[in-house]
């Protein structure tokens, strides 16, 4: 399931790069968007998407928001040299023309903490993402599992 | 016929070895587990003994943690339920031990852990009882600086340990399910 992503953006971008051109297509896609589930006294939960960069100009996510978090940070579990794991703060994430960035359990995630409220598996939430030219939303399914654990 | 008083002692031989259980072939680690007291999510102590006479996967995390114990919480999951739903989780235990004391009391663990729906023993202690635990299983975890909100930077593998308590397998925390679930039916 491949949907078109941050349609907003294709007008913002154009007026103020001043380079779109008739009939170019400048999108981001989005496919496998998904949200953790999680026991309803969980303090945060992780989200996971695949983002590609359709056109022609560097995209930049710096900031993400959601109705049922107070904060949401773009976080890096990376693996440091005595094998042991921790967690990188990502400030912006760029995305560059023909690049796909793939958000994923053990890598980059979306991280929400200060939760009003955990949404339940089965829900469908959305998530949404400050381009710094415009913002736009995706809905994440909440889901128990990985796709990859089935 | 003049044979068949030799081949019928020699059958039911085929047939009793039969009925052992074979052995696993998973190597005992001798580096790893010691005596330890800890506290379940009941508020009573759980020891290194507690750990006897069921085949147990073991892990270390905290449930404040938003990528890597989630995940590994919901596999460990799975191996019980695929189990269970086999009819062969009779024995099976899945351990969890918190290294985030402060925030993983007994009572949190007790509202956290049964939505995983495994059957899960949580475990929590004093630092103290913890750091030397962890040491046992070889498992780091350094506290973040941040006053709220901290995170863990840790080591995440996952123990398979046999009815004695004895460490059979280790496993990075992206573990195949199927392989989990086999080496368990090995010592189950």
């Amino acid at each position: 399931m491949r949907k078109a992503f941050f349609k907003g953006l294709l007008g913002g971008l154009l007026v103020l790069a001043g380079q779109g051109h008739a009939g170019e297509i400048e999108t981001l896609e989005v496919k496998d968007a998904w949200l953790r589930a999680a026991p309803p006294v969980a303090s945060s939960m992780a989200g996971y998407l695949t983002i590609t960069n359709a056109g022609a100009q560097p995209r930049t996510v710096v900031g993400i928001t959601s109705d049922f978090a107070g904060h949401v940070m773009l976080h890096e579990t990376v693996t440091r040299e005595d094998g042991t794991r921790a967690m990188r703060h990502l400030h912006r994430l760029t995305v560059a023309p023909g690049e796909t960035v793939t958000l994923a359990p053990g890598g980059k995630h979306l991280m929400f903490m200060d939760l009003k409220r955990v949404p339940g598996e089965g829900e469908t939430v959305q998530i949404c993402f400050d381009m710094e030219v415009s913002t736009d939303c995706e809905a994440f399914p909440v889901r128990k599992a990985a796709p990859s654990d089935h | 016929m003049r044979k068949l008083p030799y081949i019928l002692p020699m059958l039911l031989l085929v047939l009793l070895a039969g009925c052992d259980k074979p052995e696993s072939d998973l190597p005992v680690n001798t580096r790893l587990g010691g005596e330890f007291t800890l506290t379940d999510q009941d508020g009573q102590p759980y020891t290194h003994a507690d750990l006897k006479g069921q085949v147990s996967v073991l892990f270390f995390g905290y449930t404040h943690c938003p990528d890597i114990c989630p995940a590994v919480l919901a596999r460990v999951a799975q191996v019980y339920r695929q189990l269970d739903e086999a009819g062969e989780a009779e024995g099976f235990q899945p351990v969890f031990i918190t290294f985030d004391p402060e925030r993983d009391t007994a009572e949190h663990l007790k509202q956290y852990l049964p939505w995983f729906k495994a059957d899960m023993i949580g475990l929590t202690g004093s630092l103290e009882q913890i750091r030397q635990v962890a040491e046992q299983y070889g498992v780091v975890f350094i506290k973040g600086q941040e006053e709220q909100d901290y995170l863990f930077t840790h080591s995440d593998y996952i123990y398979l340990l046999d009815d004695q308590a004895r460490v059979r397998k280790l496993y990075p925390a992206d573990f195949k399910i199927d392989e989990v679930i086999n080496d368990a039916k090995s010592l189950l």
